[in-house]
Order: structure tokens, then C-alpha cells, then sequence
């Protein structure tokens, strides 16, 4: 009985803390800028893809690089996703503030984009993006050098974006149908990869007959608890982080002060773009990994971030504990052990059997949250004072 | 029983310990027009948001003719008879007028007349009239949106008064606006206080001046003051919190400051030499050690900014001692540099106004004179 | 004199207003005759039944435009009552083909042996007509009531509605002795009026309904879309605290149109079940249901035109390009989605009313049109502004 409660405990735990990996990116976004990121998912899989590369450069290079790849891998794929989030945010999401549903419909939009260009990257296709980007990006420095742009902006930026696009469809066209099939393959295509954790993180500690502890979700808890300690120093303890509050609290207030809030906004899109960048490098330890990565973890986040709360960090992690330990409990069925197998408990033993698989316990959770949402409709920790009206 | 159409009785509203509304009690009477100001932070908008149901009180109750408003929802609030105009306006940006009145005029706010029922001819007339009252009969077919921050204020008004409520709450109506749609709006409030019991809220004290009767000032949640307009201006209390300032003068001395300033000011040129007379004599008058008169000045200069019309502050005048006291302060201030056309005759009116016998005002006049050779 | 002045544009305004419904009451007729009678002639037995499901499609996208459009509500999980309406159809459907007692076949493959309680009600064919929409709009009516009344909107409405999907994903996905979970039921082959689904016939059956619903649902749409209660959507998308105090309650308005909207989607599923020929877990994709959100966007959202139209050609253009280019689909979906939230907000019809809207209007002799959808960043900044917390 004891061992049991133990292991639904640690299990739950374990599920929780890779929720609150996942959430934290989008909670710091979501709390901090109002900005629902829809692609916070696909940063994810950048971040696990990050991770694969990182571990076949590894494996290449033998000795004892395949055991401890996973610490290059962590920033490496915090870098990708950052950069990849501060294009995003410089491209598209700064001109969307204060607009809440179409940022979350754009991001949508870059989430699509995102898992097509993993499935289908490739070195002609990259060889034509990086001549289409030099093209297009050249061709506009050069007009608005040499001419006046503002008067031919309305038809020369399209006719500059079609002929670039064009050129740079015809280069890839060409290395395409020339190239060798080795060269022109996609990198990852649309199958699933593996990700073979580090020796040391297979296996678990054994305590008593039944309970084990796996390795690599200890990791992903150490891990968890080592960034939520990381987000905390950083938001409270610097300067960067003052900053990033004062805009959160009266954004007309601290550029007043002198605070460069546009890139305020960057950095901290950036740094929850991270996040996930390591939330992904965490996940590849528990499976495979595919294009549609983020969408199975992207749901769950959200009702992390909306039972806890914008208000504050804490409200995300009770939320990320609870929602994963109630998920464990539901779908492993720990809770009809719970009840004697007598004639009075029957229809609470069918009731929970009936919701003890991974898929029937996202449905109670569900219902739970919104039963819990009528008592709290502003989760755990709601925003105080004068914040985004959403 | 009562004639009360708003009662507050011990009203507490604590956000996370702070108390944006400590202990307040507050009534007013059917058909009557208040005004309500006091510093930002005194709780003005949420002393709104309790009577309108946005916030609902920590402690104590709040009464609309009787009834118990801690029971109700907003729109049940609303239905009750109270109507409640925002800080900024607020107007349904994509209706035009006509269609922001028409919501607002509905009769039956349940969703299935609003949806089945046809408005009925005499609710299109009403807000027919009411867009002539607000002066947006020209406009009534474009979208609010492209509406002036004037004519949004304006037609918020008219939306609340679309929604036929016995009481009113306006909050800074004329905030925004230029100095002839200030008048404009107070003449609306004015009207419209005719037939409706009017709590506004507002900062600009020469429009608190225009429409009000009776002012609330509120401070740190609670009410500091209440009494007329002039009651308030020459309350020690209101203006020490209003100036953030210790200050220890009394009702009379701050009576005859103001009248020596508006004489002073008479000709729009307050000379230095003038302000040095009204602080000189009056500091000396009600204080005696220098440290004291030394202070007392430095409150004296801070209120003598205002002009207010005579006929307000001379009839404030109870003794002959102090009508006295102000003739003979007002002369010395004039005289101290060169008398001209407007400052006589702004002079004359304050003589006919204070209706003191000939002899003792050349007796003051004469002893003023020698007061100012001795000042040099 | 004054009034005169202004009851004379008024009147004229009025006459206007009645040749404008005119003009589109022919125009609704004509396209619809178009679809029925030209249609079929011209297209193919396979692509008639494309274009079959992309009308069926149009009718959920009227729905999405009444809640977004409209009343400002983001729903991301249209695709449950799209799929409520298909099961309900589809159910009936597998029962009616089968001879009295019997049971569907994949009931025996998880040993089930008794027809499970809820599906009884679907031998009726009156009950399940009622059902295809009736059940949508309960669990529509329902979601939004727990939602809406505590006052959770914008994003927050859209991430649960989003959640409320995965949930029901899971729920059918995973009740293989229920409703055959991830394999769904098929339609194709079922018997309806006595003859066979797939059938050339039955489809242009299904095809000229499709049509006639359409006309049907934009009628309707267009009716509460007018007069006070389309102003009071508005309204609540503007500015939803001014409703309120105003003393209507907002949360009984916007679970009655989140209703219909389900209802609506309700209808659509059914119909594009029986045109597609099988309804599985996979129309409760998450993708499926941020698509529909898409389509009433490239229309131009708080125009009813606009919702056919985006469903339509969007789903033209998928079907074009995913046939000949796989992989280029995603990258034009995601592309359109950017492109229309940041350069296209109006969608095709606000783009093309500011372009050529005073020319068509004069042409047709009537009073101009306004925008249909003012930029909300005006209301947005309004909002930040509003310093109702400042005493706070």
C-alpha cells in the first residue's frame, strides 16, 4: 500500500514536472506579454530535433562524447529555440500586441510551418531558402539605398518577393533534379526518430520489491527544478529581470524610464522560446521523436498555465504537480485499488475503471478543471491590479 | 419609508489588505445632484464600482432606494435604475449612435424579446430625442468609432440616459474635453438632474463649480467633508489634503485671502508688490511669533492662485468685524501699486456688495493708506 | 426644420435598406439555383461531391463567423460539434441498414452483445433529425455556460474550447466498444430511403440538401445577425462591461449563440458525413478545427458572404494543391494564416468592399457601405487604458 502511494506519488510527480518544463516557457510568455504561442509546441520539437543532431554528431565522435552529449545538447537547444523564437517574435508577433486571437491564429500559422519544414528540410531546400532570404533581403537593402523607397514600397515589395521567390524555387528545382539522392534527401523526413539517452539514464534506483525510480525522469525533475530556480534568479535577481517586470507592469511607464522595451519584449519571448527548447531536449529521454511532438504536450501546458494562473511562477508549478499527479492517479488505476473490492464500492470501482487509461483520465482532468475554473475562474494565483484584460 | 435614493451605510472594500474604501457611510436624496471629488487614490471609482456591483463590498451594504444592492448582478443593478457612464467613454465602437441608444433604450433586456421583438415605435422616438438632446442627430448613422473623444462622452451620457435610470453615475464626464464642451456638458448634467437623482465624480473644479450643489470630498476611502461648494474651497481640511499640506488657518482667514487675492487679481496682473501686502498683513494678523507668521506665509502664498467671483465670498462674510477686515486689506492690496480702470471697478463692486456705511469705509480707507506708508 | 432634416435621410436610408435585401434575397437564389441546376452539368460525379463537402463546410463556417465574427468569441473546438452531428447521422444510419436487432458489425469484434443505451434513441429517424442539432447545442450551450459565467473570455475561452476538443478526441477515440474509437463508422455503404449512401443518386440527394441547408443556416444567420440582437453580438464584442452594465446579461446572450453555432456545426457534420462516407475521431483533429477559424478569416470575418466564400475557396485550394504538392500545403496554410491575421485583416470581402465597394453600391443605386469590421485596436487600447484598477 505504502510502496504504491510512493510510486503513484513519484510517477505523478515525474508527470508533472515535465508539464511544468513545457508550461514554463508558455506561462513566462503568456504572464509576462499576454501572448499565446500556439507554436510553443514546435520550439519544443526544435529543441528534441536539436537534441537528436547533437547526439549523432556524438556518436560520430565516439569515446565519451555519446555519454555526456546531453550537456551540450541542453544549450544547444536552448539556442536554437530562443533564436528560432526571436525571429519569430521580430518577424511576426511584435506587430500583434494587444491582439491577442490573432496572435494566437498567426502562431497557428508558424506552428504549420515549422513541422512541414522539419519533415521536409533538406540541403537543396535549405540552399534555396538562404538564396531566397539573400535575394529578397539584398534586393530591398540596395532599392532603399539607392532609391526612394517609400514611394515604390507598395508594388516593388511584392514584385521583390515573387521574383526572389521564384529564383530561389528554380535553384532548388535544379540542385534538386541534379544533386545526388544522398544530398537532396530530407534530413528527418516525416518518421519518428530515437533519441538514445546516455547510458547512465537508463535504469532507476530500486527501492523494495516493486518501486523503481527511473533515471531519466529523475533527471527531468532535477532539471525541471534547476530551471524554475534559473527563471526565478533571472526574473528576480537581475537586472534584465527588473526590467522585464516593469514592463509587465506599466509597459508606456518604463519606456518613459528609459527602458528599451522592444527589446524587453525580445528577450523575454526569447528566453520562454528556450524553455521550451530544453522542455524538448528533456522529452527526448522519455521517447521518440517526431514532427508532431509539440502537439501532444501543447494542450496539457495550457490548462497548466490556466488552472495556475498568470499571476505568478508558483501557481504554475501547484498546477503542473497536481494536474500530474491527479493524471497518474486516474489513468494507472491507482485509484481502484483504493476500494475494497466489495458489493457497495462497485459503482465507484466501475466509474474510475472506466476512466483508468492515459486518454479517459485527460477527460476527468478536464472536467475537473472547469468544475475547478467555477470556483476559481481566474486560477490559483489571478493577475492583480491593473493587467491585460483578456 | 425613506426618501433616500442611495444609502452607503459602513462600507469597508479591502483589495489584499489595502482598503480602497474604509469605513464609508454616504446618502443622498431623491432628485438630488452630487458632486464627488477628492484626490487620486481616495477611492472615487470604486466608491462607483460598489453602488454599481463591479465590486462588491468587504464590509457593510450599500442601499439603492431601500433595496440591498450586495444581492444583485450588474445587469440586475443596471435593470434596478442605476446607469453608470465610465472614466473613458465607453461606446460600442462598431454601432453607431442610433444603434448604441437603441440597446440602451430596450425595455426587455432578456434574450429572447431582445431577440423575437421589434424595438416599438416609441422607443425609435425616444432615441430619436435623445440624439437631438446630445447633438449627435448628424452623426447618427456613422460607426461610433469615428466620433470625436467629445461625442463618445456625450453619447455615453445618452446611453445611460436611454436606459431611463432614477440615479445616474458619472464618472469625470468632462475629462478630455475642451473648455466650451465642459460647459456644454454641464448644462446636459443640469438638465438632466431636473428629473434624475446624479452622483458625478470629477477633478475640474471650474466645473464642479458650474453644476454643483452639494459636494462629497472623499480621502483615503472615508468622507472628509461635505457641504456646498464654497464650504469645501474654505474647509482647512479639504485643502490640506488637497495640497498634500499641513496648513492652520481658519475658515475667516482663508475667507479674506480670497477675497484680497480676487481683488488683486482684478486686473489680471497679480504684481508681486500685491502679493507681498495680502501675506505681509494677514500673516501678521493671525500670528504672532515670526516662526509662526513665517509658515503661515508659506500656506498663504500656496492659496492664492484662485480667482473666484466676489459675489460668492462676500456674502460668506458674517461680522461687520470682518467685512471690516476685508475692505480695508482689499484697499491697501489695490492701492499697493498703481490703481486702475478694472481694479476700481472691481473695487466699487466689492463696496456695494459689502454695504458699509460711507463714514467707516473712508475710515478704513484712510487707515489702509497709512498702513502701507508704514510698510514703505 | 431640423427634424426634417433628419427624418429625410432617413427615409431615403430606409428605402435602401429594403432594395439592398432585395438585391440579395435574387442574388441568394440565383447562386443557390447555380449550385443545384448549372452545377451538376458541369462537374463531375467526384468533384459535384468536393463541392458538396466544401458547402457542407461553408455551414460550419457560418457558424464560426457568428461566435468570432461577430460576438468576438475565438472557438477552437467546432470540430466536437462538427463530429456530434456526423456520429448522430452515422449512427442512424449503421442502424438502419441492418434488419431489426441487429447490431453493428464492430460490436462483435469487442464482444459486446447488447446495443449500448445511448444508442437506442438513433432507430427513430425523427429523433435523430433532432438530435444532429439539438445535441450540439446542448453540449455547446452547456461548455459555454460553465465558461462564460464566470466571465473567462478571449484566449482563455479559446485555449479551453481547444482542451474541450482533445477531451472529446480522447473520449471517442478511445471508446472502441462504444462507438468503434479511433476507426470511426462508415457511411458509404449504409442504407438511407432505401438505397445505398455512396450512391451516385443519393449523393446528388445529399448534394442538393447541402445547398438548400446552406441557404437555410445563412438565412438564419442572417436574421440574428440583424436587428437588436446581431447589434447586441456586436455589442458584446466591442465592449462586453458596457453590456453589462447597460443591464443585459451578456453570458446568457453568448451561450445562446455559442449554441446555435454548435447547432449550425452540427448540421454540417452531418451533412459532410454522408458525402465523405465515414465520420471518425479524426474531424476532432485540433488542426481541423483552427482551419475552420482560417477560412471565415480569408472571407473576412463579420461578413456572412465572407464565411461561404473563405470555406470554399480555402478548401478549393487545399484540395488542389494537396493533390498535386503534399508537401507544400502546410507551408501555403501556415503562410495564409500569417498573411491573413497581419496584411488581410477584413479578409477577402473587407479588402474588396474598401477597393471597389463605392463602385458596386453605385452601380447598383445604393446608399454606400460602411467597413464591416473596424480595427480593434482602437477597442484594445481602450481597454489598457480604462483605469478602473487604478484606484485599487
Amino acid at each position: 500500500m505504502l510502496e504504491g502511494l510512493i510510486g503513484g506519488l513519484f510517477n505523478g510527480i515525474s508527470i508533472g514536472a515535465v508539464l511544468l518544463i513545457v508550461a514554463l516557457g508558455l506561462a513566462i510568455v503568456f504572464g509576462l506579454m499576454g501572448v499565446i504561442n500556439l507554436a510553443h509546441g514546435e520550439l519544443m520539437m526544435f529543441g528534441a530535433y536539436t537534441t537528436f543532431v547533437v547526439q549523432n554528431v556524438a556518436k560520430s565522435i565516439g569515446g565519451i562524447a555519446p555519454e555526456v552529449y546531453i550537456f551540450a545538447a541542453l544549450p544547444m537547444a536552448f539556442l536554437v529555440s530562443a533564436l528560432l523564437g526571436l525571429l519569430l517574435e521580430r518577424t511576426v508577433i511584435r506587430y500583434l500586441y494587444g491582439r491577442p486571437l490573432e496572435t494566437l491564429l498567426a502562431t497557428w500559422g508558424v506552428s504549420l510551418i515549422l513541422i512541414q519544414f522539419i519533415r521536409s528540410v533538406s540541403w537543396p531546400m535549405l540552399i534555396g531558402l538562404a538564396v531566397f532570404a539573400a535575394l529578397f533581403l539584398v534586393g530591398r537593402w540596395v532599392l532603399t539605398r539607392y532609391t526612394d523607397w517609400e514611394q515604390i514600397k507598395s508594388w516593388a515589395n511584392p514584385v521583390f518577393l515573387g521574383l526572389s521567390a521564384a529564383i530561389a524555387g528554380l535553384t532548388l528545382f535544379l540542385i534538386e533534379s541534379s544533386g545526388s539522392d544522398k544530398f537532396t534527401r530530407a534530413w528527418f523526413s516525416t518518421r519518428n526518430v530515437d533519441v538514445t539517452p546516455p547510458s547512465w539514464l537508463r535504469g532507476g534506483i530500486n527501492l523494495g520489491a516493486t518501486l523503481q525510480f527511473p533515471f531519466a525522469r529523475l533527471f527531468i525533475i532535477v532539471l525541471t527544478a534547476l530551471c524554475l530556480a534559473a527563471v526565478y534568479w533571472f526574473l528576480n535577481g537581475t537586472a534584465w529581470g527588473l526590467r522585464i517586470r516593469s514592463v509587465t507592469q506599466n509597459r508606456g511607464m518604463s519606456a518613459c524610464l528609459g527602458i528599451p522595451t522592444e527589446r524587453v519584449d525580445a528577450l523575454t519571448f526569447a528566453l520562454g522560446s528556450g524553455l521550451a527548447g530544453i522542455a524538448g531536449c528533456a522529452v527526448t529521454l522519455l521517447g521518440s521523436v517526431g514532427p508532431n511532438l509539440g502537439a501532444n504536450y501543447i494542450v496539457d501546458a495550457f490548462m497548466v498555465v490556466v488552472v495556475g494562473g498568470v499571476g505568478k511562477l508558483v501557481g504554475s508549478i501547484v498546477a503542473a504537480l497536481v494536474i500530474g499527479i491527479t493524471t497518474y492517479l486516474l489513468g494507472s488505476g491507482t485509484l481502484v485499488l483504493m476500494f475494497p473490492p466489495t458489493d457497495f464500492f462497485k459503482p465507484m470501482i466501475d466509474f474510475f475503471t472506466f476512466f483508468a487509461t492515459t486518454s479517459m483520465a485527460k477527460v476527468m482532468v478536464f472536467a475537473l478543471i472547469i468544475a475547478f475554473l467555477q470556483v476559481r475562474p481566474a486560477g490559483l494565483f489571478p493577475p492583480k491590479g491593473r493587467s491585460v484584460e483578456l | 419609508m425613506s426618501t433616500k435614493v442611495l444609502e452607503i451605510k459602513d462600507v469597508t472594500v479591502s483589495f489584499d489588505g489595502f482598503k480602497a474604501i474604509n469605513n464609508l457611510n454616504f446618502s443622498m436624496d431623491e432628485g438630488e445632484l452630487r458632486v464627488i471629488i477628492g484626490p487620486n487614490g481616495a477611492g472615487k471609482t470604486t466608491f462607483l464600482d460598489v453602488i454599481s456591483g463591479k465590486t462588491k463590498p468587504t464590509e457593510g451594504a450599500a442601499y439603492f432606494k431601500g433595496q440591498d444592492l450586495r444581492k444583485y448582478k450588474e445587469h440586475e443593478i443596471s435593470r434596478l435604475g442605476i446607469g453608470r457612464k465610465f472614466q473613458t467613454p465607453r461606446v460600442y465602437l462598431n454601432l453607431t449612435p442610433r444603434e448604441n441608444l437603441d440597446l440602451s433604450c430596450n425595455r426587455n433586456k432578456n434574450v429572447f424579446p431582445t431577440l423575437f421583438k421589434a424595438p416599438p415605435p416609441a422607443e425609435k422616438r425616444t432615441v430619436g430625442g435623445l440624439l437631438e438632446t446630445i447633438g449627435l442627430d448628424h452623426k447618427a448613422d456613422i460607426p461610433a468609432a469615428l466620433l470625436s473623444h467629445g461625442e463618445k462622452q456625450w453619447l455615453e451620457i445618452g446611453m445611460l440616459v436611454a436606459q431611463s435610470p432614477d440615479l445616474l453615475l458619472v464618472d469625470e464626464p468632462v475629462a478630455g474635453l475642451t473648455d466650451e464642451e465642459t460647459e456644454q456638458t454641464g448644462k446636459l448634467l443640469l438638465s438632466l438632474a431636473e428629473s434624475h437623482s446624479i452622483v458625478v465624480i470629477e477633478h475640474d473644479m471650474e466645473f464642479v463649480r458650474q453644476i454643483a450643489r452639494q459636494v462629497t470630498v472623499l480621502h483615503q476611502g472615508s468622507v472628509l467633508f461635505e457641504g456646498t461648494m464654497d464650504q469645501v474651497q474654505n474647509d482647512p481640511k479639504v485643502i490640506e489634503v488637497y495640497l498634500g499640506k499641513e496648513t492652520s488657518l481658519t475658515p475667516e482667514q482663508m475667507l479674506l485671502l480670497r477675497i484680497a487675492a480676487t481683488m488683486a487679481w482684478a486686473d489680471d496682473n497679480f504684481a508681486n508688490v500685491q502679493q507681498e501686502v495680502i501675506l505681509d498683513r494677514l500673516s501678521r494678523k493671525f500670528a504672532h511669533s515670526p516662526d509662526d507668521q513665517a509658515s503661515l506665509r508659506d500656506d498663504l502664498k500656496n492659496l492664492l492662485a484662485k480667482e473666484i467671483p466676489l459675489e460668492e465670498l462676500v456674502p460668506q462674510l458674517a461680522t461687520p468685524a470682518q467685512k471690516e477686515e476685508a475692505l480695508m486689506l482689499s484697499y491697501e492690496v489695490i492701492s499697493a501699486n498703481q490703481i486702475n480702470q478694472t481694479e476700481a471697478v472691481a473695487y466699487q463692486k466689492l463696496l456695494s456688495l459689502l454695504d458699509l456705511p460711507p463714514a467707516t469705509v473712508s475710515r478704513l480707507e484712510a487707515a489702509a493708506l497709512e498702513e502701507l506708508a508704514a510698510r514703505g | 426644420m431640423a427634424t426634417d432634416m433628419a427624418v429625410q435621410p432617413r427615409l431615403a436610408a430606409k428605402a435602401s435598406q429594403k432594395r439592398k435585401l432585395m438585391i440579395e434575397v435574387v442574388a441568394v437564389i440565383a447562386i443557390a439555383l447555380v449550385l443545384i441546376v448549372i452545377m451538376p452539368m458541369l462537374l463531375s460525379g467526384f468533384r459535384l461531391n468536393l463541392l458538396g463537402r466544401f458547402l457542407a463546410l461553408a455551414i460550419v463556417a457560418l457558424g464560426i463567423d457568428l461566435i468570432w465574427g461577430f460576438t468576438g468569441l475565438l472557438s477552437l473546438g467546432h470540430g466536437i460539434f462538427f463530429a456530434l452531428g456526423g456520429y448522430a447521422f452515422a449512427m442512424y444510419l449503421e442502424l438502419n441498414t441492418l434488419p431489426d436487432g441487429q447490431m453493428p458489425e464492430f460490436f462483435s469484434l469487442y464482444g459486446v452483445t447488447e446495443l449500448p443505451l445511448f444508442w437506442q434513441p438513433f432507430n427513430s429517424f425523427p429523433f435523430t433529425l433532432l438530435a444532429i442539432f439539438v445535441i450540439p447545442a446542448i453540449v455547446a450551450g452547456l461548455l459555454g455556460y460553465l465558461v462564460f459565467r464566470n466571465r473567462i473570455r478571449g484566449v482563455y475561452f479559446s485555449i479551453l474550447t481547444q482542451a474541450a476538443l482533445v477531451v472529446f478526441f480522447n473520449l471517442f477515440n478511445g471508446q472502441q466498444k462504444l462507438i468503434n474509437g479511433t476507426n470511426g463508422l462508415k457511411t458509404s455503404t449504409s442504407v438511407f430511403l432505401g438505397q445505398e449512401v455512396g450512391t451516385p443518386a443519393m449523393r446528388m440527394v445529399f448534394y442538393i440538401t447541402t445547398v438548400i441547408a446552406l441557404v437555410a443556416m445563412y438565412a438564419l444567420c442572417r436574421w440574428l445577425t440583424s436587428g437588436r440582437f446581431g447589434r447586441m453580438l456586436v455589442a458584446i464584442r466591442d465592449d462586453e462591461n458596457r453590456v453589462r452594465f447597460s443591464g443585459y446579461d451578456p453570458t446568457a446572450f453568448k451561450v445562446l449563440v455559442f449554441a446555435v453555432s454548435g447547432a449550425i456545426a452540427g448540421i454540417a457534420g452531418a451533412l459532410y458525413t454522408v458525402q465523405s462516407g465515414i465520420i471518425s475521431p479524426q474531424v476532432m483533429d485540433i488542426a481541423f478545427s483552427i482551419e475552420m477559424v482560417i477560412w471565415v478569416a480569408v472571407g473576412g470575418r463579420a461578413t456572412l458572404v465572407g464565411a461561404v466564400l473563405g470555406a470554399v475557396l480555402v478548401n478549393m485550394a487545399r484540395s488542389l494543391l494537396s493533390e498535386r504538392f503534399p508537401d507544400v500545403w502546410l507551408f501555403f496554410q501556415g503562410a495564409l494564416f500569417l498573411i491573413v491575421v497581419t496584411t488581410l485583416p477584413d479578409g477577402i470581402i473587407g479588402w474588396g468592399r474598401r477597393r471597389f465597394g463605392p463602385a458596386i453600391s453605385s452601380a447598383l443605386g445604393l446608399a454606400p457601405t460602411d467597413l464591416p469590421y473596424l480595427d480593434d485596436s482602437a477597442e484594445a487600447e481602450a481597454v489598457v487604458e480604462t483605469p478602473e484598477f487604478a484606484e485599487k
